[in-house]
């Protein structure tokens, strides 16, 4: 039977770094799509990843609860995404023609390459804030009380920039979605 | 959670839910820096903490009172003294200055500063010790204390700045 997130935390806690790459492969599929569709490249994604991951090995002790260490990860890995984006800069921002993200995925080619393109080229464009909103909120599934807890940023500017983040991906994406 | 009454939004969504794998690379070489690494260190409790000196204060106590039968007093065994800092910072922050640090588990939202015109405060009670923190000004921005030395947190590359509380 696997052990829960918990009990590897603990076995982690005394030293045993193969607990921790078990936490690591249940807990990265996440934590790499948050940071492939956040930072829009895989450069920028992978060393915000390994400073999450490192992190969070050095922090574990002040995981509180770690039967729910993977929010407590994902959380390390959105400051880190943050802080990633401030040192390099919104060089992605305000551009009208930008290229579609790199993002290795692992969805079906049936389910629409081009589709998937504009979806990434639309959601490059968006400021960083509404982006980081959109995806916590959306594809992540974190209510607004735990997007405030993340981002230290107030439920009511987070749900404007949900809103307005929606909006423009709606607007800009309506006629490739029709055709 | 998605609006699934807006059939594109909903599709975007679906679409970026799709699972993305960079590889096993990274998470090799995540871990050969860990196995060179010291074990994670425990988190120091504060209620225990409490504990452990309530009870060491207790048991002082009976045992001065019962060598006070056959000795002259003693001074009494005190435990390091609380401080009083303040905290300031001269800011157009908008709605919100908070301050995060060792001593509030960086925590964004334990300890806000106080607004008076540009200036935000508060007050911390503190135990002799040294102390890394930071201010988030408006929930997105880090601000290091400019009266006091700092240097960059190498886990997060924000602005730390070091609060030493003296005896």
């Amino acid at each position: 039977m696997s052990q829960s997130d918990g009990e590897l935390v603990a076995r982690a806690l005394r030293g045993d770094l193969p607990s921790y790459a078990e936490l690591l492969r249940r807990h990265r599929r996440r934590l790499e799509r948050y940071a492939m569709l956040l930072l829009g490249n895989r450069e920028d994604a992978e060393e915000a990843l390994q400073d999450a991951l490192l992190r969070g090995y050095r922090a574990l002790g002040q995981c509180l609860e770690p039967e729910r260490f993977g929010a407590w990860l994902f959380r390390i890995l959105v400051n880190r995404c943050r802080t990633r984006h401030a040192r390099r800069g919104p060089r992605m921002e305000g551009l009208e023609s930008v290229p579609a993200l790199d993002v290795p995925t692992m969805m079906d080619a049936s389910a629409g390459i081009e589709w998937r393109e504009e979806i990434h080229r639309a959601l490059v464009r968006l400021p960083s804030e509404h982006r980081e909103a959109f995806l916590l909120h959306h594809v992540e599934g974190l209510s607004y009380e735990e997007m405030a807890a993340i981002t230290g940023t107030g439920i009511s500017a987070l749900k404007m920039r949900v809103s307005r983040a929606a909006e423009r991906l709606r607007t800009e994406l309506a006629e490739v979605f029709r055709a | 959670m998605p609006d699934e009454t807006d059939p594109i939004i909903a599709s975007i969504v679906t679409t970026l839910r799709a699972p993305v794998d960079l590889g096993p690379e990274l998470e090799r070489r995540v871990l050969a820096r860990l196995a060179t690494q010291p074990r994670p260190a425990l988190r120091t409790r504060r209620r225990p903490q409490l504990l452990a000196w309530a009870a060491a204060l207790a048991g002082l106590a009976l045992f001065g009172a019962e060598l006070a039968r056959h000795r002259a007093p003693q001074l009494p065994v005190s435990p390091d003294p609380i401080r009083t800092v303040e905290l300031t910072l001269s800011t157009n922050a908008s709605s919100r200055v908070a301050v995060v640090g060792d001593f509030n588990n960086w925590d964004p939202h334990a300890t806000t500063l106080t607004r008076r015109g540009e200036r935000w405060s508060t007050t911390l009670r503190l135990r002799p010790g040294r102390y890394r923190y930071t201010f988030l000004v408006d929930g997105v921005r880090w601000v290091a204390d400019p009266g006091r030395s700092s240097s960059a947190d190498p886990d997060f590359d924000r602005p730390t700045s070091i609060l030493t509380v003296s005896r």
